[in-house]
């Protein structure tokens, strides 16, 4: 589903964020991306939405070249992915019903025929009943279940998450992944990158490990290494 | 191989994808006409101002119009007098008038004879002890031709033609008035055009302005709709939308504007043209000029709006 080749990424400013990183995530497979901060995994997931380009090496999803994605195809491709994202990205200027019912309003469906696809996603994360509020009036753990409602609300075959249990306890966590695990269940690919080791040893998932830009580790459940 | 149903199917879904087409558009169109409710001094102010670059454009139009129907009025009553040598009889006189009328280029002929002449300015004059006194009568017979064009230059040919024939003595018109009339009205009209350009860019700068800002003020929903996969033309819809809204509100208060300007000068309008002995209906602004001053507002909106969001829009990131 998703491929990355021997993939470099250099910014402007002359730093190196990834360095010959070469993986795969198999249809329907989970996996963490895992490693300190700056290590390389947010670059990782905006080189697979393509927020970023490749300096070197290929990305694929779903078998398609990103290298060779032109402007005006790049909305088609992010309407198949599902992203979570550390800081919600959220619209504090309408309900929560608008904010997930965005990802169906943007593919051509109008507010009344996205709804139930909305509530569906809504009642998933539980907060059906919150729909007409607006996201500030409700906790960061709240928040972050829209997001990932508006995440799925399109039923992506790909689900990538960044840092989504970044400032929530450790039950909530455990909460959201375990909603992770959920869309994993019916067929989602999901790569949920997170730095909480604690975390997500416990879950028993493929683990991918980041260090300066390279990919250091890469173990599936059972501890064998895939490198 | 296909079944009946499989077409009804197709064209059922066909439907359903272009009304859900039209649902998202008049989503976008409500969404638009609330945020412009919702920040009522910035947008009464944007098209007060586009109004008022509207409106002079459309009162140039409208006196060039007005004048256009006083140069026809004048025009149709344009006539050629053709004093006749006084040897020429009366019979004489009468049958070069009917000859005249032969022609498709004279519409009207009135034949005046010398005693009819007489009896003419007599009535209408104080030196009628004076002619009486002369006993001859000075006064020559004449015939007033009509021509049937109305057109200043063809009534200037036939008066050149007419005044060379054998029994005229002399001939007249009176073309100054006209040709003036004629003259002011193309730089009335021509004035109306450079202003219709200049103010129409006005209208654009105004409005892509505003869509800058606002463009600006969106930029956090604009990130987020590209990361959910929105394209460009969902992302400027709502601006042009604006953009739209901006130029036809503007159009419909500058509408507005000229009717109450109309209604302020008609009386003393009407006095002018009194004076001047003319009275005929001035022509308003009316319907269609309303309703094309209204589509030329939503088309200035709409590209000023596209240009703005052109410029400012697809140079953000990916």
């Amino acid at each position: 589903m998703i491929k990355f080749d021997n993939v470099s990424k250099r910014y402007a400013d002359g730093n190196d964020a990834l360095s010959h990183v070469s993986f795969e995530l198999k249809n329907g497979e989970m996996a963490f991306l895992t490693g300190r901060s700056g290590a390389g995994k947010s670059t990782l997931l905006k080189l697979i939405i393509r927020m970023e380009r490749a300096s070197r090496g290929q990305v694929f999803v779903d078998g398609k070249n990103l290298n060779r994605l032109k402007h005006r195809q790049i909305p088609q491709h992010r309407s198949k992915i599902g992203v979570v994202f550390q800081d919600h990205q959220l619209l504090f200027d309408r309900s929560v019903f608008d904010n997930v019912a965005l990802p169906l309003r943007v593919g051509g469906y109008s507010r009344q025929q996205a709804s139930r696809r909305v509530r569906a996603a809504l009642d998933k994360v539980g907060l059906l009943s919150k729909e007409k509020l607006n996201p500030s009036t409700l906790s960061g753990g709240e928040q972050q279940r829209i997001g990932i409602a508006r995440a799925v609300v399109n039923r992506p075959g790909i689900l990538l998450a960044d840092e989504p249990t970044g400032n929530l306890d450790p039950l909530l966590s455990t909460e959201i992944l375990k909603l992770f695990e959920d869309f994993n269940q019916v067929g989602v690919s999901v790569l949920v990158a997170s730095h909480d080791l604690g975390l997500i040893a416990r879950l028993k998932h493929r683990i991918i490990t980041l260090d300066q830009g390279q990919l250091v580790n890469d173990v599936t459940h059972g501890g064998r290494e895939r490198l | 191989m296909k079944t009946p149903e499989k077409p009804a199917m197709g064209s059922r879904k066909a439907n359903s994808r272009f009304r859900a087409y039209v649902d998202s558009h008049l989503d976008v169109l409500f969404d638009s006409s609330s945020r412009l409710i919702n920040s009522p001094i910035a947008s009464i102010m944007t098209v007060f101002v586009i109004s008022i670059a509207l409106i002079l454009p459309a009162l140039l139009q409208l006196v060039g119009n007005n004048l256009s129907l006083v140069n026809e009025q004048f025009e149709e009553s344009a006539q050629i007098t053709l004093y006749l040598m006084d040897t020429v009889t009366d019979d004489q006189g009468l049958a070069i008038s009917k000859d005249l009328l032969e022609r498709d280029s004279i519409n009207q002929t009135v034949y005046i004879s010398k005693a009819r002449a007489l009896a003419e300015f007599s009535a209408n004059s104080e030196f009628s002890a004076t002619l009486a006194e002369l006993g001859d009568n000075p006064l020559p017979a004449s015939i007033v031709v009509i021509p049937s064009s109305a057109s200043v230059q063809d009534t200037r040919a036939m008066y050149d033609e007419l005044r060379q024939l054998v029994d005229v003595e002399t001939a007249q018109i009176d073309l100054e008035w006209i040709q003036r009339l004629v003259a002011i009205r193309a730089v009335v009209q021509r004035t109306g055009w450079i202003f219709t350009l200049i103010l129409g860019l006005a209208v654009l700068f105004i409005v892509g302005n505003t869509i800058r800002l606002e463009i600006e003020n969106r930029k956090n929903e604009i990130q987020v709709i590209k990361l959910v996969g929105g394209t460009d033309s969902f992302i400027a819809r709502p601006f042009l939308y604006t953009g739209l809204l901006l130029g036809i509100s503007g159009a419909l208060v500058a509408c507005g504007l000229i009717a109450l300007i109309q209604l302020g000068f008609a009386s003393s309008l009407d006095n002018l043209l009194s004076l001047y002995g003319t009275n005929f209906p001035l022509r308003g602004y009316g319907m269609l000029n309303s309703l094309g001053l209204v589509v030329l507002g939503g088309c200035l909106g709409w590209i000023g709006a596209l240009v703005s969001t052109l410029q400012h829009l697809y140079g953000l990131a990916d």
